[in-house]
């Protein structure tokens, strides 16, 4: 995940929108905040708010933001996806304790234990 | 034949030929509003000269002809859906309010509660058909296939939610639902049972993130892979935060679009929040909308810029 998609904001965002989405982001996963419940856990939520910072502190610097830019920019395409799913936010979807994606696997295994194709809709 | 140039998107292809715009309201709990904000909604729409049909898909608990201050009639969903009347149309009743007409409501919940796929196919065939600008469906609570199918299959499904811990819990529950039954369709549309196998057998069972889950295929056939992303990303429904009393109620909506966006992987649209006002209460009891009668009350004024996103939208 690059340092804009962990910020929310496009690559031409202006600092003006960083800072924006910086207040939101803060606000989105301040321990008060209702905006994660059920979604992330305690530590997940601390975890994420440092990641926030840190991209924070790079964006809004005019300098190290340009650096930064370019060490992206010379990253080949494909790495695109892999730098995306495989990120720190990884495992966060569906951890508290709903099984939706298990239950979905389960689906889809009980699909080919039939000897019949199954039509879409249960 | 190769299923990746062929196949088109599952989705899109229930979505082809559409001339109207069809919007889906729902959120998981009850009692947060949705059939208020349906019913005003449809109303803001028709006084500002749209023709406007509502569907009260709430297939086991529907009242929205409550909302619009009409009674239960002989003639409802139930009844086109039990092939008493062969069209939609013949159980669209017009309302007290110009170019607004409803399809009420069934409590024949045993032959509407569960609807198969082609029941529901047939039923949005049907909708489809209406000569309206915009049909509004309130599909009610829960997450039935029901209202996850269709709420994919509208353009945007809105989720309407309450400030409120089991109100957001709920909503959660719901998309979630949403994105399974999507990836589940995708799987099923492109035939690519083997690969999830595959995918799926490598996965730690304690391992039930869609990340994981996408980035295993990213492994196996990036192609896939793309395809599932792409269809989260197009899957782009709005939220309305209904009975918002506190300043920080106004902002969740932004939040909580700001974090399912992050965690959920899909743009979650926020409309706006519509405030807590005793003049809502009133106005379900005396069977009035409140875009009838306080068109220019905090809360009509909160529904008229919602409508006016949604039309943008």
């Amino acid at each position: 995940m690059t340092l804009y998609e962990v910020m929310n904001v496009s690559r031409s965002a202006s600092q003006q929108d960083i800072e924006r989405a910086y207040q939101i982001a803060q606000l989105s996963y301040s321990k008060d905040s209702l905006a994660h419940y059920t979604l992330i856990n305690e530590e997940q939520r601390e975890k994420m708010l440092q990641e926030i910072k840190e991209a924070y502190r790079v964006l809004i610097d005019p300098e190290k933001r340009k650096e930064y830019d370019l060490r992206i920019s010379k990253q080949k395409s494909e790495v695109y996806h892999n730098s995306y799913f495989r990120n720190s936010t990884e495992k966060l979807f569906i951890e508290d304790g709903d099984k939706g994606i298990t239950k979905v696997i389960r689906n889809i295994k009980g699909t080919f234990s039939s000897s019949r194709p199954k039509k879409s809709d249960p | 034949m190769n299923p990746k140039q062929t196949r088109s998107n599952p989705v899109v292809s229930e979505r082809q030929n559409r001339t109207r715009t069809i919007w889906a309201v729902g959120g998981g709990k009850g009692g947060t509003g949705k059939s208020f904000v349906t019913a005003n909604l449809a109303l803001c729409l028709s006084k500002k000269n749209k023709e406007v049909t509502l569907i009260d898909a709430d297939l086991g608990g529907a009242n929205l002809h409550t909302f619009l201050g009409m009674k239960k009639s002989d003639l409802d969903i139930g009844d086109f859906l039990t092939k008493k009347v062969p069209s939609l149309k013949d159980v669209a009743v017009p309302t007290r309010y110009n170019k607004l007409r409803l399809v009420k409501g069934s409590d024949h919940l045993l032959f509407t509660a569960n609807l198969n796929y082609f029941k529901k196919l047939k039923l949005l065939r049907h909708i489809k058909t209406f000569d309206s600008d915009v049909v509004i469906i309130d599909i009610g609570t829960g997450s039935t296939y029901n209202s996850i199918d269709f709420f994919l299959l509208s353009n945007p499904g809105i989720l309407v939610i309450n400030p409120e811990p089991t109100s957001i819990e709920n909503a959660y529950y719901f998309l979630k639902s949403c994105i399974i039954r999507l990836l589940k369709l995708y799987i099923d549309h492109y035939q690519i049972q083997d690969l999830i196998k595959k995918v799926t057998e490598q996965i730690n069972d304690n391992s039930r993130s869609v990340y994981s889950f996408l980035s295993e295929i990213i492994s196996q056939d990036k192609y896939y892979a793309d395809l599932l992303f792409r269809a989260l990303k197009k899957f782009k429904p709005g939220l309305i935060i209904n009975k918002a009393r506190h300043e920080k109620d106004f902002m969740l909506g932004e939040s909580i679009s700001n974090v399912v966006q992050k965690i959920l992987v899909i743009n979650l649209d926020y409309m706006g929040a519509i405030p807590f006002n005793e003049i809502v209460h009133e106005s379900v009891k005396n069977l009035t909308p409140v875009m009838d009668k306080y068109p220019d009350s905090d809360v009509g004024k909160a529904i008229l810029s919602i409508a006016s996103r949604l039309t943008e939208k």
